[in-house]
């Protein structure tokens, strides 16, 4: 081994970015020329790779299954069971015609659990709803239905409200329907007896809380995520290998012909925007937020695709130790940030509109706007109830509940506990949206509007 | 929040891919800590350990940092779980590297991160390419491979995990810096230091001495 080799040998050990060009080139032209210096950096490689493939040791297969299935049985106790489109849709889609179907909706968020236990208002809304389907349905197939019900709740008890804001159950025994959602919102407590699951309040629920994306980006990685209903679902699936998918450290041979750093990035930003466009296009969200390093995401968001781009609503600030907690977090407040500026923006709507006639507020005006089919988007207070009539005939709606005649016409009218839930159902096939406005915006809407309003299409 | 159904679907993929991977670590983690006498032999199934491992990962999926790949992650829930059953078993005290630093402490790692530019690490590997020695080529007999892993438990701790994650297992260079909760170039520079150890305790053998 001569000075040269000695001196080439330093240098292999050495990090390349510590070296000069010229010794990088001389190390190039050395090894080129001496094959016992090659053999030298053949044998520094071949040693991890020697070990890694005479330590390699196999998993044994039934260790494996036994581990794989107590994987499975270790039962994630997930907060929120949210039904996806196409579950709403399967539901919305069932009809029995001849055994009832029971849909149950409660609120189960800490503040009404403790004002009234699950159980009583269950019992409760269970007896009204016998009383309410006598002589419409059968009265066995009826039983076994609320029964299947009521049973649920005594046996689960607190368990049943231990996880979620509200519940949607929907049975019915004799089409061996059991479905439970536990959801991220309280919802209002209903039972309904019908010939098909009641899912308006999942609709409007999702109407209310739409997909949200974020990209997390940084100079070398770049994860997607799809945040719905308090869920987030990480883009992985295409993948089989780990995510992040862009992980790079480098590559020293790519870096000698393309020294800018700049381009790096920028090619790394291309392909995390390419593959935004893919997850995105078969995902589809309302909303992006960018999150990482503000510089990051504002130089990012030069590459994504206009369609992407134009549902930008935030930029926000995320360390790269950030866990899927905090994005879980972050998410939650962009998405509550938003709903509240669409909220505000909307009753300033409202109210801007009410003066030039194309607006009402009130319960009564805005019953008789959807009676003449003029509701072009309908804003409720969250929680906002009213006493009122239907007319079984026409369904003409009234907030008079001592109404006894349909003004339109004249069929005796039926009492209705809360004509809201109505003028909501009525509102979901005429009005473009359905807005349930809560935080300070409720409070005014309550205060200078009587808790509803609506826009008008004329 | 817990992890949902497609979360636990991209969970197994991710175990099934690497459980082999994960027990190889594992097997020789444990032979090291009886060859240092933490442990009696025989005292721990490497299979407990991956368990231990992955029941553990999967509990804490969503903790898991945005930057920390998941393979990276189970690498470091079997550090854990190595770290805890051997606890269990120390005869006495012994002072193994906090496996809690899975999960850095953000300050620490914020020192680490602010300097480092992840576009100036490369490697010779890089430099020269691809001479990739084929599997049959790379297998040393069966006396050499002795002598490289009684060399490699004589490393200095870092040293050795170092070299073991990074160039034996393979991980890359700002997963491994973030498991050992140090900078890369520190891990680089332990890791070819431990390469160089190997291969001089290769040829002294080869030329008949005491390695």
């Amino acid at each position: 081994m001569n000075r040269v080799c000695k001196q080439v040998r330093e240098w292999l050990v050495m990090e390349p970015s510590e070296l000069t060009e010229a010794q990088q080139q001389q190390i190039a032209e050395h090894l080129a020329a001496c094959s016992a210096c090659r053999r030298y950096l053949e044998e520094l490689r071949r040693i991890p790779a020697a070990l890694a493939t005479a330590g390699r040791k196999a998993h044994d297969e039934e260790a494996r299954r036994r581990l794989l299935e107590h994987l499975d049985a270790v039962e994630g106790v997930r907060h929120y069971d949210v039904p996806s489109p196409e579950s709403i849709r399967w539901l919305a889609s069932l009809r029995s015609p001849d055994a009832p179907v029971v849909s149950v909706y409660l609120d189960i968020s800490p503040r009404r659990v403790n004002e009234a236990p699950v159980q009583v208002r269950v019992r409760r809304l269970v007896e009204e709803a016998r009383r309410r389907a006598a002589g419409q349905v059968d009265p066995r197939l009826l039983e076994e239905a609320l029964a299947s019900v009521e049973h649920f709740f005594q046996a689960a008890g607190d368990e049943s409200v231990r996880m979620g804001q509200g519940l949607a159950l929907f049975s019915a025994p004799a089409l061996d329907l059991w479905r439970l959602y536990r959801l991220p919102v309280p919802v209002r407590d209903r039972l309904v007896v019908g010939d098909r699951p009641e899912v308006r309040p999942l609709v409007l629920l999702a109407e209310e809380f739409e997909p949200l994306g974020i990209i997390f980006v940084d100079r070398v990685h770049g994860r997607l995520f799809r945040f719905f209903m308090g869920e987030i679902e990480e883009w992985a699936e295409q993948h089989s290998t780990d995510v992040p998918g862009w992980h790079k450290q480098g590559g020293w041979s790519q870096a000698r012909y393309q020294r800018h750093i700049e381009a790096h990035i920028e090619q790394h930003f291309k392909r995390v925007a390419a593959d935004a466009k893919v997850f995105f296009s078969e995902n589809p969200i309302a909303r992006l937020v960018l999150a990482g390093h503000p510089e990051n995401t504002k130089w990012f968001e030069r590459f994504l695709p206009a369609e992407l781009r134009q549902k930008v609503v935030a930029h926000r600030p995320l360390e790269h130790t950030a866990s899927l907690n905090d994005l879980l977090e972050l998410a939650r407040e962009v998405e509550q940030e938003v709903e509240r500026r669409v909220e505000a923006e909307r009753l300033e709507a409202l109210f801007n509109a009410v003066p030039q006639g194309k607006g009402v507020v009130g319960i009564g005006p805005t019953l008789r706007a959807l009676a003449e089919q003029r509701v072009r988007l309908l804003l409720v207070a969250e929680g906002f109830e009213a006493p009122g009539a239907e007319c079984p005939n026409c369904g003409w709606l009234t907030d008079d509940a001592s109404a006894h005649t349909c003004e339109l016409c004249g069929t005796g009218v039926v009492r209705a506990d809360d004509v809201v839930e109505l003028a909501v159902e009525r509102a979901v096939h005429q009005a473009d949206d359905i807005d349930v406005i809560r935080g300070e915006g409720r409070d005014r809407l309550v205060r200078e509007a009587g808790g509803i309003g609506a826009l008008l299409r004329y | 929040m817990k992890p949902r159904k497609g979360e636990r679907r991209r969970f197994r993929r991710f175990i099934e891919a690497y459980l082999d991977d994960l027990y190889t670590y594992a097997a020789r983690e444990l032979d090291y800590l009886v060859a240092l006498g933490v442990l009696p032999d025989g005292a721990l199934d490497p299979q407990d350990v991956v368990d231990q491992a992955v029941l553990e990962a999967w509990k804490r999926w969503h903790e898991r940092p945005l930057h920390l790949s998941a393979r990276a992650w189970l690498y470091g829930a079997v550090r854990r779980a190595l770290a805890r059953l051997a606890r269990q078993y120390a005869r006495e005290p012994v002072d193994l590297v906090s496996l809690e630093e899975v999960v850095p402490d953000p300050e620490a790692d914020e020192q680490v991160w602010t300097y480092w530019e992840p576009d100036q690490v490369e490697t010779w590997e890089d430099v020269v390419p691809a001479d990739v020695p084929p599997a049959e080529e790379a297998a040393l007999n069966d006396m050499e491979i002795q002598v490289l892993e009684e060399a490699l438990n004589r490393l200095s701790p870092f040293q050795r995990e170092a070299f073991q994650l990074y160039l034996v297992h393979d991980l890359p260079l700002l997963e491994a810096a973030r498991l050992l909760n140090a900078s890369p170039q520190a891990v680089r520079k332990a890791a070819e230091e431990a390469r160089l150890h190997l291969y001089h305790a290769l040829q002294t053998f080869r030329q008949g001495g005491a390695p």
